[in-house]
Formats: C-alpha cells, sequence, structure tokens
C-alpha cells in the first residue's frame, strides 16, 4: 500500500503533497541522524523541508508501523528530555541498506527527470 | 527469513490486540503531547495549543485505523469478522439455509462420487516405476484361451513358446513379459506344518498366471519376500511358488509376518509363498475382481486344471503380452515406429512358422497386413475402463449439469436476499464502508455456503460411491475400487466448492458493488434495484432461463435412461422367464477332481422331482464382447467340468 502524505493538510498553501513512495525514504533519511519519537521525526521533515511537507499522524504512524513490520526500524520506550514516556524509532542495519538502497534510485529518477524538463 | 519473522509478529499481535492498542493509545498521547510543547515554544497561549495540535491530528480513531490496516493481519481479521457476519445471517434464516446446504450437498456430492470413480478408473496410474514405457501388445482387453487363430490375432492373444521368444530376446524393448490373460479362481487351503491340509478352510481366490520376468519387466517391489524370477518359471511343472497380493494377504492370512516361505495349496498342490505385493498392486490387468495371486506361468497346468499348454506349436493362445518401451521411444515417435515394426516383423515370422511349409501368395499378404498395436498402458489393461468410461463421461456431464442448476438456483436466492439488504448496502456505504468489503463479505457468505455443502457432499459422495461399486460388482465381495477418497478427490471436492461458491456468490456481489450512492437512502427506495432498470433485471432473468434449459436437458436425458433401462429389463429373451429359478453352484470349492459331471447332473434331478426341467448352462470362463469377430474361436477351459449355474424351471 503506497503511503498517503497530507491527506488532511488543507491549511498551508505553499506545503505540498509528498510524492507517492518518498515518505519512507524521508522517514529513514531523518532517523539515520539519531533515534527519535513520531512527533519528532514529523517536525523535523517539516523544518528540514523549510515547511514544504507536513506530515500529520494518519500517514506518519501507518508508515511507521510499516516499516517496523519489514524490519526497516525497531522500536523501544525511552523517556523524552521532558521526562515523558515516548516510543522512540531507531534505523536497523537493514533500514541503512534499504535507505542507500532508495536514495540511489531516487537520485537516478531525479536526473533522469532533470534531464526530460530541461530537454 | 524475513517474512516468517513478519508472519509471528502478525498472529502475535492478532492475539494481543488489546495490548497493542492500549500502546498504540499512548503513543498517540505523547504524539500530541509533544505537539502541545512545541505549539507552546511557538508562543501560542495553552488552551489554544492544545485545540490545534487536536485539529492537526485530527479523528484519533481515524489514525488508530490506519495504522492496524497498514499491516496484512488486518486483512484476515475483518474476513474472520465477515464469517462470523455471515454465520449469524446463515443461522438466522435456517430454511434457506438448509435448503441451500442440501441442494449443495448433492450437487457436489454428486460430482465427488463420479469423480472418485473416474479418479480410479481412467486416471489411476499403476503403481509402479515409469509406467508411462509401459504397452500392452494389442488391446489385451478380454480374456480365454483361444484356438484356431493368429498370433496376437482378436485383442493379443500369444501362445506360449513365441511369448517365450521375445522375452527371451525383447529387441528395442527393455523387457516383453506374458501374464495369462485371465484369473481363474484356485481352491486355496492353509496348510499347517505337518502337512495335513484336510480340515483346513478352503476359499477361492483368483490366480494369475505370469512370466518369470513379469515383476521386473512391470518395475513392481514386494512389501516383503521377493517376486517371481525367471529361474521359478524356466521348466513347465516345475517352480510352484506363489506371489500374494496385500489384499489376500491380509484379509485372508490376517497379515501373518511369516508367510514367506511357508505353504499353500492350490487346488491340492502345495506352493510355496515368496512374497507378498504392496498395497495398491493388482498386476498389469486392471479387473474387476483383481488377482490376488501370482504363480509363474510354468505351473499352468496346476493353476489353471487345464492339461499342459507349454508346448511348442500347442495352438492354444491364452498369453497377452506387454513390453516396457526404452526411453527414448517413449520421447521419439521414429524410434516408437522402429519398435512397433519390430514387433510386427516378429509376429509375421511366427504365424509364418506356424503356419507350414507351403504358404499360398493370398495367405502370405494377409499374413504381412497382420498388426499388433503397441497401446500405452500406463494405467494398466483394463476392461472396466472400456466397458465403464464413456458411460462415466457421460454421468460426470450430467453431474456437472446438476450441480450447475443447484448455483443458478442459490445465486437466485443470493439475489432475492442482496434485494432486500440494499438498504443496509447503502447505509454501510454511506458510513464509510468500502466497496470491496461489501462485496468481499457477500463472497465470504458464498463460499461459507459452498465450503460446508461441500464438507457435507463428501459424505454423502463416499456413500453415493458405495452404492454404484455394489451395483457394478454385483455382489462380488472385493473388487478393484473403492469408495474412499484419496487427495486428489479431496482436492476436486475443494476445488468444486470453491468454483461452486464463485459461481453463485458473484451475481450478488456484483450487485452489492452496483448498488450506488444513487439509490439514496430514502425510504421511497422499496422496489428491487429500481435504480438500474433493465440491466438489474439481467442476472435473475437469464439465470432463470438457463436453470429451466439445463433442467429441461436433464429431465429428457433422464427420461431416455430410465426408458433404456425399463426396456432393457423387459426385454423379450424368447423364453417363459416366469416360473425359473437359477441356482448357483461352487462345485470347485468341494474337490473337483471327485466330481464329473454326468452325475452332478443326474443328482440335480433326483433332488428335484419337483422342478419340470433342470437345465446346465456350461460355465463360460471369457465373456467376448461384441468386438470380438473370433469368439467361436474361444474354448472355455472349464466347459468339461461342474456347471456354475444351473436353471430350474418348476
Amino acid at each position: 500500500m503506497p503511503p498517503k502524505a497530507n491527506e488532511n493538510n488543507t491549511r498551508e498553501t505553499q506545503s505540498s503533497d509528498l510524492i507517492q513512495g518518498t515518505l519512507e525514504m524521508l522517514i529513514l533519511k531523518t532517523l539515520a541522524l539519531e533515534p527519535m519519537h513520531g512527533y519528532g521525526v514529523g517536525l523535523r521533515i517539516e523544518q528540514v523541508s523549510g515547511g514544504v511537507f507536513r506530515v500529520n499522524a494518519g500517514s506518519l504512524l501507518p508508515a511507521l508501523s510499516r516499516m517496523e513490520r519489514a524490519g526497516n526500524v525497531k522500536s523501544e520506550w525511552r523517556a523524552t528530555e521532558n521526562n515523558r514516556r515516548a516510543k522512540y524509532y531507531l534505523l536497523t542495519s537493514k533500514g541503512r541498506k534499504a535507505l542507500s538502497a532508495e536514495t540511489g534510485k531516487w537520485q537516478l529518477q531525479i536526473s533522469a527527470i532533470a534531464r526530460i524538463l530541461e530537454a | 527469513m524475513r517474512w516468517l519473522a513478519n508472519m509471528a509478529s502478525g498472529v502475535k499481535s492478532l492475539f494481543q490486540k488489546r495490548r497493542l492498542e492500549s500502546e498504540l493509545d499512548e503513543e498517540l498521547e505523547s504524539f500530541l503531547a509533544a505537539s502541545v510543547e512545541n505549539k507552546l515554544k511557538g508562543g501560542l497561549p495553552a488552551s489554544a495549543a492544545r485545540q490545534a495540535a487536536l485539529a492537526e491530528m485530527g479523528s484519533r480513531n481515524a489514525v488508530k485505523h490506519q495504522v492496524w490496516s497498514s499491516r496484512w493481519e488486518s486483512t484476515l481479521e475483518s474476513i474472520l469478522a465477515d464469517l462470523r457476519i455471515s454465520f449469524r445471517t446463515l443461522l438466522k434464516s435456517p430454511g434457506y439455509t438448509a435448503v441451500a446446504l442440501i441442494s449443495l450437498a448433492l450437487g457436489i456430492g454428486a460430482n465427488t462420487a463420479i469423480f472418485t470413480l473416474i479418479n480410479q478408473v481412467l486416471l489411476h496410474k499403476l503403481p509402479v516405476r515409469d509406467p508411462q514405457q509401459l504397452v500392452a501388445c494389442g488391446d489385451s482387453e478380454s480374456a480365454g484361451i483361444a484356438g484356431g487363430i493368429d498370433l496376437g490375432q482378436f485383442g493379443g492373444y500369444f501362445s506360449w513358446d513365441f511369448a517365450r521368444q521375445l522375452e527371451a530376446d525383447p529387441g528395442p524393448f527393455q523387457g516383453i513379459a506374458a501374464y495369462g490373460s485371465f484369473s481363474d479362481k484356485v481352491t486355496l487351503r492353509l496348510t499347517d506344518d505337518s502337512g495335513g491340509d484336510a480340515n483346513a478352510p478352503a476359499f477361492l481366490a483368483p490366480a494369475n498366471l505370469v512370466s518369470g520376468n513379469y515383476f521386473s519387466v512391470l518395475g513392481a517391489e514386494p512389501l516383503f519376500g521377493r517376486t517371481i524370477f525367471p529361474s521359478d518359471d524356466a521348466t513347465p511343472g516345475t517352480g510352484a511358488v506363489v506371489v500374494l497380493s496385500y489384499h489376500l494377504w491380509r484379509e485372508s492370512l490376517s497379515s501373518d509376518p511369516h508367510i514367506v516361505g511357508k505353504s499353500i495349496s492350490l487346488h491340492g498342490t502345495p506352493f510355496e509363498v515368496i512374497g507378498v505385493m504392496r498395497e495398491g498392486f493388482h498386476g498389469i490387468k486392471q479387473e474387476l475382481e483383481p488377482a490376488d495371486l501370482w504363480a509363474p506361468v510354468s505351473m499352468q497346468a496346476t493353476v489353471l486344471q487345464f492339461p499342459s499348454m507349454l508346448t511348442p506349436h500347442s495352438g492354444l493362445y491364452f498369453l497377452h503380452l506387454f513390453g516396457r518401451l526404452s526411453p527414448n521411444a517413449v520421447a521419439n515417435k521414429a524410434e516408437f515406429l522402429r519398435t512397433q515394426n519390430w514387433l510386427n516383423e516378429n509376429v509375421h515370422n511366427g504365424i509364418r512358422d506356424r503356419s507350414g511349409s507351403a504358404i499360398s501368395i493370398e495367405r502370405q499378404q494377409e499374413i504381412n497386413r497382420e498388426l499388433v498395436p503397441l497401446i500405452p498402458a500406463a494405467r494398466g489393461v483394463s476392461m472396466i475402463r472400456s466397458e465403464y468410461g464413456e458411460s462415466l463421461q457421460i454421468l460426470m456431464a450430467v453431474v456437472a449439469l446438476v450441480l450447475l442448476i443447484a448455483c443458478a438456483n442459490l445465486a437466485n436466492f443470493l439475489l432475492a436476499r442482496a434485494a432486500r439488504k440494499q438498504h443496509e448496502t447503502t447505509t454501510r456505504l454511506a458510513l464509510g464502508s468500502s466497496r470491496t468489503r461489501i462485496v468481499r463479505q457477500s463472497l465470504v457468505e458464498a463460499f461459507l455456503l459452498s465450503m460446508t455443502g461441500g464438507l457435507l457432499g463428501l459424505g454423502v459422495a463416499f456413500g453415493a460411491t458405495r452404492a454404484l461399486i455394489a451395483f457394478v460388482s454385483q455382489g462380488d465381495s472385493y473388487i478393484a475400487m473403492r469408495p474412499s477418497p484419496d487427495l486428489k478427490v479431496l482436492a476436486f471436492t475443494l476445488a468444486v466448492s470453491l468454483l461452486t461458491g464463485f459461481l453463485f456468490g458473484l451475481a450478488p456481489a456484483i450487485s452489492a458493488a452496483r448498488t450506488g450512492a444513487r439509490e439514496t437512502l430514502s425510504s421511497t427506495t422499496r422496489t428491487v434495484q429500481a435504480g438500474s432498470g433493465r440491466l438489474a433485471n439481467f442476472w435473475p432473468k437469464s439465470l432463470v432461463s438457463a436453470q429451466v434449459m439445463i433442467s429441461l436437458l436433464l429431465l429428457v436425458v433422464a427420461g431416455l435412461f430410465l426408458r433404456s433401462l425399463r426396456n432393457l429389463e423387459n426385454q423379450d429373451y424368447g423364453f417363459e422367464r416366469s416360473h425359473l429359478l437359477l441356482a448357483q453352484t461352487n462345485a470347485r470349492l468341494a474337490d473337483t477332481r471327485r466330481i464329473r459331471l454326468p452325475p452332478f447332473t443326474s443328482n440335480c434331478w433326483n433332488a428335484s422331482p419337483r422342478f419340470q426341467a433342470c437345465v446346465l448352462s456350461p460355465w463360460l470362463k471369457c465373456r467376448p464382447s461384441a468386438r470380438d469377430r473370433g469368439h467361436r474361436a474361444f474354448r472355455s477351459p472349464a466347459t468339461r467340468r461342474a456347471p456354475k449355474r444351473t436353471w430350474f424351471r418348476f
């Protein structure tokens, strides 16, 4: 099932729908820096993309659950900096491999699309 | 291995759904808290921050549902829920369910019953090594002793000396072996160690004569002991050894594990038991009453109680031949033809050898035209197959039609129910249920019905097969066909049930899927699929017409069948059939050597003064079918002994 991104996001006109199939790659990339909880991942994606991508709970949590099932991430309950309990997601070695594979494929597609658009 | 872990965690989460749900709740709570914190940092007042966070997250239940349905076990769970609903709906209308199940059980049961027979008669391969390499020389279906014919004619009869010649030199074949064309019943007595067999119980068992290389060419292994070797069959009159079938060993010898080496008597002559064959092995000839004993051809005089036919140029033809092709001849047509030509060549030479010195030109040409076709024998040689094969195929077609009628009937039933449930369906659609889900539930209900029907059908099939076999065997205690279904039959039933469910579930499912939002929830929509007009009427109408059409066809066919059966029963045989008694005597169970025909006949006369007439019908071993043009040449081996059937008129 392809991830559905930004289903309920209608408020921000400048924000954009995620391209189909890229949400998991972005999550992998985000988690590659450090283990994070669900909201943290969404926030990081929003911040780094400069507010272009907003990922809400309805797409983020199913994606994380899917990836956990696939073995790309694993989760554990930890205390946050504010001493609250939260589910943290960690990248597994399999996830790391998946990230590099996805990134490679993405670069290829991007450059191909760019060449077509510039031709 | 990954999918295994995936599977395991899926199953685990199915069982721990409550724990998972509370964990998800906690995660959502912390998600919300983090969101609120972030908004507070951005400078919003506390109440507004919470408001915004809640709005951003949307419906908490929707999020939970999305997480849940991102995993495969959710599909399984919803199918289980569909099953539960279907089960309850069916229980709620027991009358409808009973009718549906009975018609399905009958339809599927009839199909399974006929398929069980077809599987055994037409599809079952011999339980031997590489059965596809086996070929019979001539059709080999009839049985008896023939004289005054040419080698290999009238269905592949051969004489002993010719069979010997081919056994020794099989040419392009891997091997050629011979066996007696019929399995005569022998009087069998178990002898004890002291050698006295007078008081041991005797019974009859069909025995087949086989050449020394029969088992090795056939590629059949014994359960234990050994099979007959060429050394057993070397000299006529020697080699009193016998191989038992699993059935005989089990039923009559109580599975004696030390049977090998013991002695049993056939017609009063001791034979040494050398081996027991595996279960399901009945030899290459698949007879209705399968052979239970195999003895070397060299013991023909003893086993058949008939003067020796094991002399060169005896002129008596009682053996059938079969061969094992080389692997090359199986794959390659040219090689197969070469093998066929080699056999014909040998048969021509054999006929010339037996035709005396002066052969006229016409005779020469006739000999050259003789053909002994190689017939594939992977499924054995079987009279049952040619006798019942076609009828079984017709029956299969008929029962398939019956099942189709049942399908059409049920489809209409379900359509009518779907029409009644239209309001409910529309409500579900309006509440956000997906069309897939509704179609799935409709199909699940159909499959639940068809699978239960199939299960019941297996029981029906078991009874029906027994009845059919009893009809075919006409009272014989043990025949080669068994009513018990094997794996292939079970798979067939499963497939038929699934197909049936699909057939009668499809129309209602499609109609459920068509239920659009146009047929609104307004209470005015009462008529059946009023909105879709002609298209909506297409299914029920075509179903009914198909049903009537097929029913009519079947009724006519069944009527014709019954009519023929009645005609056969009332057939005019040319004599008065009332006041007739038929007595069957098994003279051979007693000591045959002591009974001679004239005293037996007069005994019948003396014992029955009240009868007007007593007719002894000769015991004809062979039942030549109309196809055997040369059947006047058949001689029964037993005509000169006591008759089996006696007619009395009173």
